[in-house]
C-alpha cells in the first residue's frame, strides 16, 4: 500500500514535469510548477524528510510561485498568449542523464547513515537538540550567514534595478478590497502564531528559522494584496534594520571570534546567542522575501485594485 | 472496530465528494459553476475525511487540530472563490480557460 502511494507520487512528479515543458502558456507552466512544488514536498515528506518537506512546500511552491506570477505579470500583458517551446530534441539526452545517474545508484555505498553519525557526535558540542537545526546554526553557519546575505544582495538588487532608495516606496498599501481584509482578520494572528511555533519548535523538531521566515514572509504578501496599510506606516529605518539584521549578527558573530583568534563563527556555547541569531535570521527572511515579493510590483498596477488574481 | 468502520465510511464518503468536485471541475460549462465544484464538493470532501481521521485519533489534541485544520481550508477556499470569481466578473466578455 505505501509502496503503491509513492510510485503514484513518482509518476506524478515525472508527468507534471512533463506537463510544465509541453504546456502552451506561461501561466499554466507556472501554476504546473507550484502543483510539481507541492508534490515534491509529499515526496519529501514520504522520505522521511520533514524539514525539506516544510521548506520545500513554503518556499518551492508558495513563495517562488508568488514571485513567478508576479514576473509573470510584469514580463507579459494579460490575455497574450504564448507558444510554448518544444524541447523534444532534449528527450535523448535527459533519458542518457537519467540512464547514468541510475547507474550510478548501483554503485553508491549502503551506508544510509551519511553525515548523520558525525552529526550525532557532534550533538554534545551543541546546546541544540535538534540535529538539522544544530547543522544550520552551528556547525555549518557560514551556510546560512552566506545565504542570508544572498537575500539581502537580492533585496538591494531589486532596489538598484527599480530605482528606488527606499524599501518602502514600492510598499504603498494596494487599496482596499472587503474579503481581503476580512481574510487577514482571520489569517494573520493565525500566521503569526505558527510562525513563531515554528521557530520555537525549530531547537528540537523540525521547524526552524527559514520555514519561520517563510510563513511570516506570506502574511506580509497577503497584507500587502489585500491593501492593508499597515506595512507602508511602518517606519523606513524599521524595515532596513529588520532586513540586516540577520545578517549582521552573523558578521558581529564572526568578527568576535577572530578579534579573539579563535575560527570565524565560532561562539560561546549558550542557548540564547544560538536562538538570538535565529531569530533575527527568521526576521531577516521574512522582511527580505517580502521586500522581494511587493518591490517588485509595476507601480501601475495598484491603480487596478488587488485580488487580481 | 466500531470506530473503525464509521471512519472508513466517512473517508469514503469523502472520496466520493473529492470525485464529484473533479468530475464537476472538468465538465461544468463555464467558469462560475467550475468555481462552485470545486469550493462546495470539495470542503464537503475534506470535512468527511477529517471527520473520519477523528474517530480513527485517541488523542484530544489531535482532534482539535484536524477539525482546526478543516475550517482553515473553509477559509481559504472561500476567499480564493471570490477573488477567482471577482477577478472573472471583471474580465472583459470573452470565453477564457
Amino acid at each position: 500500500m505505501a509502496l503503491l502511494l509513492d510510485m503514484l507520487v513518482a509518476f506524478a512528479l515525472v508527468a507534471t514535469a512533463w506537463r510544465i515543458m509541453r504546456s502552451p502558456g506561461h501561466f499554466q507552466a507556472v501554476v504546473l510548477f507550484i502543483t510539481f512544488g507541492l508534490l515534491l514536498s509529499l515526496a519529501w515528506a514520504r522520505l522521511h524528510s520533514p524539514d525539506i518537506a516544510l521548506a520545500e512546500a513554503a518556499v518551492g511552491a508558495g513563495l517562488a510561485g508568488v514571485l513567478l506570477l508576479d514576473t509573470l505579470r510584469a514580463v507579459a500583458p494579460p490575455g497574450t498568449v504564448k507558444a510554448g517551446a518544444h524541447f523534444s530534441w532534449l528527450l535523448f539526452p535527459c533519458l542518457l542523464l537519467a540512464g547514468l545517474l541510475s547507474l550510478s545508484i548501483m554503485h553508491i555505498q549502503p551506508d544510509i547513515h551519511g553525515l548523520s553519525r558525525a552529526v550525532a557526535a557532534g550533538m554534545q558540542a551543541t546546546s541544540l537538540e535538534y540535529p538539522v537545526t544544530a547543522v544550520l546554526l552551528d556547525f555549518r553557519g557560514y551556510d546560512t550567514w552566506l545565504e542570508l546575505g544572498v537575500l539581502l544582495a537580492a533585496v538591494l538588487g531589486l532596489l538598484c534595478v527599480r530605482r528606488k532608495n527606499s524599501i518602502r516606496a514600492p510598499l504603498l498599501p494596494a487599496p482596499a478590497e472587503p474579503v481581503g481584509r476580512w481574510l487577514i482578520s482571520i489569517l494573520l494572528p493565525i500566521i503569526i502564531l505558527v510562525g513563531g511555533f515554528l521557530l520555537w519548535l525549530g531547537a528540537f523538531a523540525p521547524g526552524g528559522a527559514f520555514q519561520a521566515g517563510v510563513v511570516w514572509a506570506a502574511g506580509g504578501v497577503l497584507l500587502w494584496q489585500a491593501g492593508h496599510p499597515s506595512l507602508g506606516a511602518l517606519p523606513v529605518s524599521l524595515w532596513r534594520v529588520s532586513a540586516v539584521l540577520g545578517f549582521a549578527l552573523f558578521w558581529v558573530l564572526a568578527a568576535a571570534a577572530l578579534i579573539r583568534n579563535e575560527p570565524m563563527l565560532t561562539h560561546p556555547q549558550a542557548k540564547g546567542w544560538i536562538l538570538a541569531v535565529e531569530y533575527a535570521a527568521a526576521l531577516s527572511i521574512a522582511v527580505c522575501l517580502t521586500s522581494l515579493a511587493i518591490g517588485g510590483q509595476k507601480s501601475e498596477v495598484r491603480g487596478q485594485g488587488s485580488g487580481d488574481r | 472496530m466500531i470506530f473503525d468502520i464509521i471512519s472508513i465510511i466517512l473517508c469514503l464518503a469523502g472520496a466520493f465528494f473529492f470525485l464529484g468536485g473533479t468530475v464537476g471541475l472538468l465538465r461544468f460549462p463555464d467558469n462560475y459553476s467550475r468555481l462552485h465544484a470545486l469550493t462546495k464538493a470539495d470542503n464537503l470532501g475534506l470535512g468527511f475525511i477529517v471527520l473520519g481521521l477523528m474517530f480513527t485519533s485517541s488523542a484530544l489534541p489531535e482532534i482539535i487540530k484536524m477539525g482546526l485544520i478543516w475550517l482553515l481550508a473553509l477559509v481559504g477556499s472561500s476567499s480564493a472563490c471570490y477573488f477567482i470569481g471577482h477577478y472573472i466578473y471583471r474580465l472583459p466578455s470573452q470565453e477564457e480557460e
